[in-house]
């Protein structure tokens, strides 16, 4: 028997409460905030409330925990015993009313010492940025620079805005224990604000740090959707461990990223002589469900899983939990959806709408691999390394010292180009996610689409004065002082800054995924000044001997030969740099 | 004497000098060697009429023959024929154009890439060449769940695994569902030479025992044992031309001993074997061969194999040593040559 929910409020809180099964009764305290809804330079913030709501609660008679994930913090415990359920949302609210700001330098210790362990966004942060830069689930890319830089009246006021009455939920499984009490603010539910994304061309492909193939895909929430991901799941699961024996599994996760739209995460492990056929059989798998649509065995198998996840001892504080998000995203037809409301779809999904979906997931796909992969390049072309924007802020251009690149920093923005190509990075100062401030000097601008500009003083005449007074025109809130040195840049250079999973202390400083712009070519090398004009000498040299050569042969003198074969042997490089330039220029132009 | 060095001239008074066009361009090649069947449907296909093809391929039930006539027909198709579309569309349920659409789009992809080393190919190329196999690869693999019996869709797709980078057991793989359903199939077994040689990703190690294993095994008097021939061919090609060593370089290694014996020995089991039955694979067998023979300097043996041949020169595998046509001559005037030389020369006894 699948129980039902019920609905009813406390103290100004929705509370959601279903029958528990076998004496464990459990409960959460969900909040419509989580890491979409911070900015760059706070990114951590919610995260930091969650853990100094429950400080100095380490030790209770019942299990307990919290967390944060996209667009939710989440409060949750367990116990045998009901009366429990009420003690811990007084606890809860009296640690999301207390001052913490005493605590605030250890908390912020524990949290960096948690995300470094954690290690980055990984594939999954990489993929994130591509969509929607330095904002909103693109921010899964980057580090916590807020616990850099937060202070208690910042966090105070976050808690006064987004932990309130209107904007909770309680679901109990259980009784709802009598005397129970929700001491919140009061406050309005507040909807997720629309993700926008970046717009770059879709389907495309990244090369990432991480192993194995992945998969990253949007599409609206829906029945269809879910469905579509998990038959994606088990089918790839059925072809590349099973039958082929390419990987050792395949995962898929699921997340809103606002109140229509679910981003699908699949991933299959496998080993580096094994990826490209991993990657063509996941990607073949996929398009062969978009193609032809579910199986009805895989429809039955799905709606049978279901009925099993609802009837299960642990399912009713999890069913409870989709719902209260249901409530918070402000979906009212999925949160009135009863347990067998949700069967009976399942039951009845045309395999046909299933593949359709599986289309719409496909058609937004961004492919990671460690590595470029034939069987993906054949299918969609690598994710642009550069701006879309080609705009240069205004300004007067400065050419760095070793004469390879040109900044241009003006009132509106800072322009990087490099000497030998036609990209260029411009970001803005009215689109800047935050500022980077290095203890050497060194500022990390990073713009709202993700890429980013390293600038080092000692890369550009007057360098002291040009970074100070760009960074003179970044408002305070955009910066983060972080107490580390800058990356080290052999030469001006952009970045593109997701997180580089290796957990460091320093925030992210540029990816494999995205350092088209280093990886191509396109930056100048690193030659200085010094090392250019040794190569002219030398160069001149030859040529003297090849010219020398020509003269002392033209003379009668048979040694001639053996200058211009020296001369001609010295030679040999420019031959061979003017062979690749011709045949470039000419057969590919 | 090898064929591409210049002292190779061969002396000029016993052998009559060939024609100066006939050397420079040598016999014409003929991708369909003359088979008029193939000739007549080249024709029809070229102007978009599919029907009695289709028919005709329906009816060919020699995989080996099958394979054969989407391979060469495709060839000689250019662009991308829109009448494919069509095809499938009026004979929904047929796995024949979406085999004959895998087969092209191999074709094509190979056309953008062209047949240099990957260090010759254009960075725009690149793209173009993987999405066409990977559109190969979808069409196969529907022909293929079309047709079980069928086994050419999967030989077809083992060129695409190489393509793509797929790995060695994904071409294994694909091996095994062709001679699960024909065991002794010619092309896809010359195919996995080039699958597992080195150049592809794979081994000379293991590409010389997948050789030995299926001649070994394969029957006498079957068009399989050419697959020892192609894989010297293949381990002679990838030699340097000039090295410190002379040993470790092309010139010596159809002089070797153990490599001389095992050419002989599966030329013996298959071409020169008795129980050799003739086939549309015959000129592909005979052609290569022939070239073994020339690098051997076994010029009797090449000779008569190039009589055999006739008019079905191949360009294959002529084509790893120069232009075909023009190598083919050259290798027949060199023959001919040293075996003039030969009989001229003075005998033990005289």
């Amino acid at each position: 028997v699948i129980p039902v929910i019920e609905r009813t409020s406390v103290d100004g809180v929705t509370v959601l409460r279903s029958d528990a099964a076998f004496g464990r009764y459990a409960a959460g305290l969900v909040f419509r905030v989580g890491r979409f809804d911070e900015a760059l330079p706070s990114a951590g913030l919610t995260h930091l409330v969650e853990h100094l709501t429950l400080r100095g609660r380490h030790k209770a008679a019942y299990q307990f925990n919290a967390q944060v994930s996209g667009l939710y913090t989440s409060f949750i415990m367990e116990s045998a015993d009901p009366g429990d359920v009420a003690d811990y949302v007084a606890v809860v609210c009296q640690g999301l009313a207390a001052d913490h700001s005493a605590a605030l330098p250890q908390e912020k210790r524990v949290l960096r010492t948690e995300a470094a362990s954690r290690g980055g966004g990984g594939a999954l942060g990489a993929c994130l940025v591509e969509r929607y830069g330095a904002a909103g689930p693109g921010l899964y890319g980057y580090s916590e620079l807020g616990l850099h830089r937060l202070d208690w009246a910042e966090i105070d006021a976050w808690r006064r805005r987004w932990f309130t009455a209107g904007n909770a939920v309680l679901w109990i499984s259980g009784p709802v224990p009598p005397g129970l009490r929700i001491a919140l603010p009061a406050g309005e539910p507040v909807r997720p604000d629309p993700v926008r994304a970046l717009g770059v061309p879709l389907p495309g492909c990244l090369v990432t740090r991480t192993g194995g193939v992945a998969m990253s895909m949007v599409a609206p929430r829906s029945a269809a959707t879910s469905m579509a991901v998990d038959v994606i799941e088990r089918r790839c699961t059925e072809v590349l461990r099973h039958e082929r024996g390419l990987s050792y599994g395949v995962t898929s996760t699921a997340e809103p990223v606002d109140a229509t739209l679910m981003h699908a995460w699949l991933a299959a492990d496998a080993l580096t002589e094994q990826l490209s056929s991993a990657a063509h059989a996941m990607l073949g798998t996929a398009e062969e469900i978009a193609a032809n649509g579910a199986r009805p065995p895989e429809i039955a198998d799905y709606a049978r899983r279901l009925r099993e996840s609802f009837e299960s001892v642990a399912a009713g504080p999890a069913r409870l939990h989709r719902q209260a998000e249901r409530v918070l995203l402000g979906d009212a037809a999925g949160a009135a959806r009863q347990p067998a409301d949700l069967l009976r779809r399942a039951a009845e999904m045309d395999g046909a709408e299933v593949g359709a979906a599986a289309g719409r997931l496909l058609g937004s796909l961004i492919v990671a691999t460690p590595q470029q992969v034939p069987a993906v390049l054949g299918r969609m072309p690598p994710l642009p390394a550069w701006p879309a924007e080609t705009g240069t802020a205004d300004g007067q251009p400065v050419t760095s010292l070793d004469g390879n690149s040109v900044l241009t920093a003006g009132e509106t923005g800072v322009t990087f180009a490099p000497g030998d190509a036609d990209h260029r990075v411009t970001v803005r100062y009215d689109s800047l996610a935050a500022m980077l401030c290095w203890n050497d000097q060194k500022r990390t601008l990073i713009g709202a689409d993700g890429f980013a500009l390293v600038l080092d003083p000692a890369q550009w005449p007057d360098g002291a004065a040009l970074v100070a007074s760009v960074a003179g025109r970044v408002p305070e809130r955009l910066r983060v002082p972080l107490d580390s040195p800058g990356p080290k840049t052999a030469r001006p250079a952009p970045e593109h800054p997701v997180s580089d999973g290796a957990g460091s202390e320093r925030p992210p400083s540029g990816s494999a995924a995205h350092a088209g712009p280093a990886g191509s070519g396109a930056v100048p090398s690193a030659r200085t000044p010094g090392k250019r004009l040794t190569i002219v000498i030398v160069r001149l040299a030859w040529l003297a001997v090849l010219l020398a050569g020509v003269v002392v042969v033209a003379t009668g003198s048979a040694l001639g030969w053996l200058y211009i074969m020296a001369g001609a042997t010295g030679c040999y490089r420019w031959h061979t740099r003017l062979r690749r330039w011709v045949r470039k220029r000419f057969r590919y132009g | 004497v090898p064929l591409f060095r210049k002292a190779a001239k061969p002396a000029a008074p016993a052998t009559p000098a060939p024609a100066a066009t006939a050397e420079q361009t040598g016999p014409p090649i003929d991708p369909l060697l003359g088979d008029p069947i193939a000739h007549h449907f080249l024709a029809e296909l070229t102007q978009g009429r599919w029907q009695e093809f289709h028919d005709f391929l329906d009816g060919v039930r020699d995989w080996d023959d099958r394979n054969g006539y989407v391979i060469n027909l495709c060839a000689g198709l250019d662009g991308s024929p829109e009448w494919i579309e069509q095809w499938k569309a009026a004979r929904p349920g047929s796995s024949l154009p979406y085999l004959f659409s895998g087969t092209h789009l191999i074709k094509w992809a190979w056309q953008a890439r062209g047949g240099g080393r990957a260090s010759t190919v254009g960075e725009d190329a690149w793209p173009v060449f993987y999405a066409r196999l990977v559109d190969a690869d979808r069409e196969l693999a529907r022909a293929a769940g079309l047709d079980d019996a069928d086994p050419t869709p999967y030989a077809r797709s083992i060129p695409v695994a190489m393509g793509l980078g797929l790995g060695l057991d994904e071409r294994r793989s694909r091996f095994e569902q062709v001679v699960r359903r024909h065991r002794w199939h010619t092309s896809a077994h010359a195919d996995m030479i080039q699958a597992l040689a080195r150049k592809w990703g794979g081994s000379h190690e293991a590409m010389f025992q997948f050789a030995r294993t299926t001649s070994a095994q394969a029957p006498d008097g079957h068009s399989v044992h050419r697959v020892v021939a192609l894989a010297h061919l293949e381990g002679y090609i990838d030699l340097p031309k000039k090295a410190e060593d002379r040993e470790q370089t092309r010139h010596v290694y159809f002089q070797r001993p153990d490599v001389r014996a095992e050419l002989f020995q599966a030329a013996d089991r298959s071409i020169r074997s008795l129980a050799y039955v003739p086939s549309r694979a015959t000129p592909k067998d005979r052609n290569t061969f022939a070239v073994c023979f020339h690098l051997m300097h076994e010029y009797h043996a090449q000779l008569q194999q190039m009589n055999l041949i006739g008019a079905q020169v191949t360009a294959s595998p002529w084509n790893q040593l120069g232009k075909p046509g023009k190598i083919w001559e050259r290798a027949r005037t060199i023959a001919l040559a040293q075996i003039a030389n030969a009989a001229s020369a003075p005998g033990p006894g005289s």
